[in-house]
């Protein structure tokens, strides 16, 4: 056994019904995951020995789902589904494509709508 | 950059995405255009570990095997068939489930040393602590003082079992039914049976406000 492990740590107990995942993204790439591995693209023991090594190697995050995107992604990459370089690409074109972040002023800005005081009924 | 890329804020109000949030998202739509994608097989699995397949399922197995004892021995010789009687099938991934007993002399403490195995079917995901690899390495050098932190006392003259799951096998602890509960109903003692205790690292608890339970906690009460 290791001992280089962080045997005094603490646990850090949620509660009983914390959130099953903490974002969108790991609920994404956990069903992608496994919807793939039901279509047969790979099997379970692949990506489980994927993740074993993610989990215990040396970039293995404190983070758990990025563990499993990494995972998920070597093993595409083994099996020629895709390139690392295709989801580089990918990104560059989600991120060029992207909305302008918006940016939470504190400004009021102009109203969506104003309906003026029912004054006085006037036609035009 | 480099010097705190740990450091990620990802709740900045100017970063809509996160990096992981957007490397996914370009993984989607890669798989998409490569026809590998179904969104609805997507949703699906999702909301079936969100909000159906959860450890509820596995109290419901416990509660019947306390009360059935015909069905309690199927399920500790065969916990992948008996748990599909109550409706629990095993997923397409073929994990074979083993139940372990608690008695007054064994206490059984599941974990996943190499990552996050877990039975599915009867427990749903794993919590975040589990699939730390502070609990990883505790469950098996300091089991009482990782029970100890849970909230259970285990007694010295108990022994201790720790498992460690596996690609074929994963485990389910049968917890020991608490005193004071011999007169609830199958759907009041699956109330009771936590996820914890499924897991090993807690017992279930007797239950709150019975006759049995009251006098016993009289005493306690009368303090106030």
């Amino acid at each position: 056994m290791s001992s280089e492990k962080p045997d005094t740590k603490n646990l850090a107990i949620g509660p009983e019904d914390e959130p099953v995942f903490r974002s969108p993204w790991e609920a994404r790439v956990f069903s992608i995951a496994v919807h793939l591995s039901r279509r047969g693209l790979f099997t379970w023991e692949d990506f489980r020995q994927r993740l074993i090594a993610e989990c215990n190697g040396p970039n293995a995050s404190e983070d758990y789902y990025q563990n499993w995107l990494r995972a998920l992604e070597g093993l595409l990459d083994d099996k020629g589904t895709l390139i690392a370089e295709e989801i580089d690409r990918e990104i560059a074109e989600l991120r060029a494509n992207a909305p302008a972040p918006q940016q939470h002023s504190h400004d009021p800005g102009e109203p969506l709508r104003t309906i003026p005081a029912n004054v006085e009924s006037k036609r035009s | 950059m480099a010097a705190n890329h740990h450091e990620h804020d990802h709740h900045r109000h100017d970063e809509p995405e996160s990096d992981a949030a957007i490397r996914v998202k370009a993984l989607e739509s890669i798989l998409t255009s490569k026809g590998l994608m179904d969104t609805a097989a997507l949703d699906m699995l999702v909301d079936t570990y969100e909000n159906r397949v959860g450890p509820r399922n596995g109290a419901r197995v416990v509660a019947r095997a306390w009360v059935d004892f015909a069905f309690k021995k199927r399920l500790l010789s065969d916990a992948t068939a008996a748990v599909n009687e109550l409706g629990f099938p095993p997923g397409p991934e073929g994990f074979n489930l083993i139940v372990l007993e608690n008695t007054s002399k064994v206490h059984n403490l599941v974990v996943c040393t190499l990552c996050s195995c877990y039975p599915w079917s009867v427990l749903g995901l794993p919590p975040v602590w589990y699939k730390s690899p502070a609990y990883r390495a505790r469950a098996v050098s300091d089991p009482r003082g990782v029970m100890r932190e849970f909230g259970a006392e285990i007694d010295d003259d108990v022994e201790i079992r720790v498992w460690d799951s596996s690609a074929e096998v994963r485990y389910l602890v049968l917890p020991e039914r608490p005193a004071g509960s011999e007169a609830l109903s199958e759907e009041e003692l699956a109330e009771l049976v936590t996820r914890d205790a499924m897991i090993g690292v807690a017992k279930v608890n007797p239950p709150q406000g019975t006759a049995k339970s009251r006098k016993r906690r009289s005493r306690v009460a009368s303090r106030v």
